[in-house]
């Protein structure tokens, strides 16, 4: 291997991936940013078109309330998983015996699911004549009648969000579980033999040893959760009276139903510019990121 | 305090969270089967019991025998397997240029897969299925293959790269020294001692691969190239759905991926923690 052959080998094994990346992703990504600035003729771009297809987006009345719902969703999905994964997370790291060894496996099946597939299952969980939701609640006399989950513009999106935590809440118990295994139980042992509490142990010892997976898993969590489409699509498809109707769902109406590139593209570069600056301020909040991976070490 | 684990949260409320963790986490699974052995007339009575007074395996027999389901399956293992192998490979050696050099350009092009990571799929297809209109790779499984890889190399090229760093670099060094090409030493020195990380990145590529949804809405139109996901989509939209048969569909497309994940459950948070946070 001679000097020359040490230079360029690195590009030699990076090229395959790049190539595919830059073909599949920036190539799009770019041809986005065009058709967001040109008028749609047919199925491909036509003329410049300016800030036409912005301005036309943001003017819809279901951009702000795809944007207001969009936030809704990633808002309470992102939380909702936190504390129960948390709270989870924390109660399995405490049972260390053998039957804690066999359950922990179960914890994660949700996460494996097929989304399409969490968004039928609760779709016919949530079916108003047969459902089991409503089996369960009219048979303890909490509700007189069949209730309408999916189908009334108050409840529809609870109802995804419940679903959506059903899908997403085992992610954050694996990671923050996986952080707990590597506290040294010995710091435990010293704070008991100090008269600690658990109060004091999971402010003093745990939360500050598992904060970087925290940073990590809330920041993944934002990402996944704000651009996620397929739970929305399917129970829903935005509906009832657009009430579930997020960003990723008006995109798709607006490519593939109205056939209106330009504007769909618009919509998704704003969309995109959010989940960037998302997690932009998320970093800055200190919450961590993945971005420090690859940095000179 | 032995054997009863670390006291990070009162006792008292251990088990109830446990088991009321566990009754949530399986209630949906259990009443997708509990569906799925209906008879037609059993799922649409107004009485809802919690397992059927007479199991019967016809809805599998149905969805089965029909040969779509077995399409889509077919469809979804040849999209996921190919994917999986192109992706894995490729990281690989991406991950390896990324661990045992310092580069320009090194730093720019894992900013741009860590943002190829947050794009929102969503964004990706409009532009796609023009682009792909145009190549002919509209309803064609190789569409698909090459938009799945695209998606899964950034996240597969980060664990990888962690975990060829834990390998220590006079390990491939001495192989070179031996005779050994890069690439030579890389396939024979590195990929055997990373084995378990290429395991746990090549699931995570087939699971995502597996579960994907909008790229096969909108590149797939002929039903006989439909993917599990979307034809499921499209058994729940029919005007008179069948619950018993989608459920029964949806049991034999998530049964394979589940199971494999509760036996990887430990690498799994290994995998992404080691791609994901350093140190």
């Amino acid at each position: 291997m001679s000097r020359a052959n040490t230079k360029f080998a690195p590009y030699g094994f990076i090229s395959p991936a790049l190539i595919v990346l830059i073909a599949i992703i920036a190539g799009p990504m770019a041809y986005a940013f065009v058709l967001s600035f040109s008028t749609t003729v047919g199925e491909t771009g036509g003329s410049w078109a300016g800030l036409a297809n912005y301005v036309a987006a943001i003017n819809r009345q279901g951009f702000w309330n795809a944007l207001v719902n969009t936030l809704v969703f990633t808002l309470s999905s992102v939380l909702g998983q936190f504390i129960i994964g948390l709270g989870v997370a924390l109660a399995l790291y405490q049972v260390q015996n053998r039957l804690g060894i066999l359950i922990r496996p179960i914890f994660i099946v949700p996460w494996a699911v097929m989304p399409v597939v969490v968004a039928t299952i609760w779709s016919w969980i949530y079916n108003p004549t047969s459902g089991l939701l409503n089996g369960i609640l009219m048979g303890v006399g909490v509700v007189p009648g069949p209730v309408a989950w999916l189908g009334d513009p108050a409840l529809a999106m609870p109802a995804v969000i419940v679903a959506n935590l059903w899908r997403g809440t085992p992610f954050v118990v694996l990671m923050l579980f996986a952080a707990l295994q590597g506290v040294r139980r010995d710091l435990y042992e010293a704070a008991a033999l100090d008269g600690a509490g658990w109060m004091t142990m999971t402010r003093k010892i745990t939360l500050p040893i598992i904060r970087p997976t925290i940073g990590v898993v809330l920041l993944l969590n934002t990402v996944w959760n704000f651009k996620l489409f397929d739970l929305n699509q399917v129970m829903t498809g935005g509906g009832p009276e657009g009430a579930t109707d997020i960003l990723p769902t008006l995109i798709y109406r607006l490519a593939f139903q109205n056939g209106d590139f330009g504007q769909a593209t618009s919509v998704a570069i704003l969309m995109l510019l959010l989940t960037i600056g998302l997690t932009f301020v998320m970093s800055i909040a200190g919450l961590g990121s993945p971005a420090s991976e690859g940095e000179e070490k | 305090m032995t054997g009863r684990g670390p006291y990070v949260i009162p006792r008292a409320i251990v088990w109830p969270i446990v088991i009321l963790g566990l009754l949530l986490t399986l209630l949906p699974i259990f009443w997708m089967i509990s569906t799925a052995v209906r008879s037609n007339r059993e799922i649409h009575g107004s009485e809802i019991t919690w397992w059927p007074e007479n199991p019967t395996p016809d809805a599998f027999n149905a969805v089965l025998s029909g040969g779509q389901v077995g399409t889509y399956l077919l469809n979804t293992t040849v999209v996921a397997a190919s994917t999986t192998i192109v992706a894995t490979v490729l990281a690989l050696l991406a991950a390896y240029s990324y661990s045992r050099f310092r580069f320009r350009g090194r730093k720019l092009t894992l900013r741009f897969m860590l943002l190829s990571q947050m794009l929102p799929e969503i964004l990706l297809i409009v532009p796609l299925f023009v682009i792909m209109a145009r190549v002919g790779l509209v309803d064609t499984l190789t569409g698909l293959i090459v938009c799945y890889v695209a998606v899964g190399l950034p996240f597969c090229t980060w664990m990888l790269t962690s975990y060829v760093d834990a390998i220590p670099r006079e390990l491939d060094e001495s192989a070179m020294i031996d005779g050994c090409s890069r690439l030579q030493a890389l396939w024979h020195v590195i990929a055997p001692s990373v084995i378990p990380g290429i395991g746990v990145t090549a699931f995570f590529c087939f699971l995502l691969s597996w579960n994907q949804y909008v790229f096969p809405a909108v590149l797939i139109n002929d039903e006989s190239r439909y993917v599990a996901s979307v034809g499921i989509s499209f058994m729940m939209g029919e005007f008179q759905t069948s619950w018993n048969e989608v459920m029964a569909a949806a049991a034999v497309v998530v049964a394979p991926v589940v199971v494999v994940a509760m036996f990887l459950q430990r690498y799994l948070a290994r995998g992404v923690t080691a791609g994901a946070v350093k140190g």
